[in-house]
């Protein structure tokens, strides 16, 4: 066994020893009548039933910002698309034109 | 058994949030042992850990909504953490205690020789003493991971960090506790420095 193992082990082996004194013996019945003094803001009923039901569509904060940009991103190309429909649409004089410059020799 | 002790710890904080100070009960004669022994090893004195494992579950009774049933998270890996951060809180305020000063209690007839248990309590104020000092979130880190037993993907949830950090904070842990021991000629085949 290398040094380095030999150390490691002696390490791990004191460590285990460390020494952890025992609680005293009503520690959990201290905590109990404590708590008796204390309101609770426990909820009942639908106040509960509501928070147990949102709770279940609680998602991780990536996935808020990536439905964010995903709805900001639909709504952006909508709307591009919609201010850029007018534009785009050619006009009846671009048409006229097209059609006076096509010359017969371009269609044979 | 009752009832009670027969539903799992979620089941229990289900009822707790409903006001069921019986669940309450329960659930704190079935874990105080638990976190308290959490709670000596952030703080290394018993009063103070015995303190800070009361004010972590009053937390708990007074607001139990704060645990979320649809966050899927296990109970005792969310109460490490208010158990961990209430005792490091306490810690920061409270400095009036030095860790490792209590005696080691030995209660049986056929008790050690006087020497041995001072060289005991030497050996025990040395190795305590050397954990108190290591930086805080490396000491957290070795408490959750060595001594709790957790995985260290539990570990590293409850310190807020990714489990790279958490391991490189575990390795300079053990690297700082060796060298604190070494100095203090605890680790066997080490010679003091200087």
């Amino acid at each position: 066994m290398d040094k380095y193992n030999h150390d490691k082990m002696d390490l791990e082996s004191v460590m285990q020893e460390r020494y952890i004194p025992a609680p005293s013996s009503n520690l959990a019945e201290r905590i109990i009548a404590a708590s008796l003094m204390h309101q609770t803001q426990g909820r009942s009923g639908f106040d509960l039933w509501w928070r147990t039901f949102w709770d279940a569509f609680l998602l991780p904060k990536p996935a808020y910002v990536m439905a964010v940009i995903f709805v900001l991103g639909l709504f952006m190309g909508l709307y591009t698309d919609i201010a850029s429909a007018g534009l785009s649409e050619p006009a009846a004089e671009d048409m006229v034109y097209t059609a006076e410059s096509v010359t017969e020799g371009d269609w044979l | 058994m009752s009832d009670l002790e027969k539903l799992s710890d979620e089941d229990l904080m289900v009822r707790i949030q409903r006001a069921d100070h019986q669940a309450f009960a329960t659930l704190v004669r079935r874990h105080s042992g638990m976190f308290y022994a959490c709670a000596y090893r952030v703080s290394g004195v018993q009063e103070e850990a015995e303190d800070a494992v009361q004010d972590a579950f009053l937390k708990l009774w007074k607001k139990p909504a704060l645990w979320q049933v649809g966050r899927g998270a296990k109970f005792t890996t969310w109460f490490y953490r208010v158990v961990v951060n209430t005792a490091t809180d306490r810690l920061r305020r409270n400095v009036r205690y030095s860790p490792g000063d209590a005696p080691l209690e030995y209660m049986s007839d056929d008790a050690p020789p006087q020497d041995d248990i001072m060289e005991e309590e030497e050996r025990q104020r040395a190795l305590e003493g050397a954990i108190q000092a290591l930086p805080e979130r490396q000491k957290l880190a070795l408490n959750l991971c060595f001594y709790e037993g957790l995985s260290n993907k539990e570990a590293a949830d409850i310190l807020g960090v990714g489990l790279k950090a958490l391991e490189s904070l575990l390795m300079r842990a053990k690297s700082g506790l060796k060298q604190a021991l070494s100095e203090q000629g605890i680790l066997k085949g080490e010679r003091k420095y200087g």
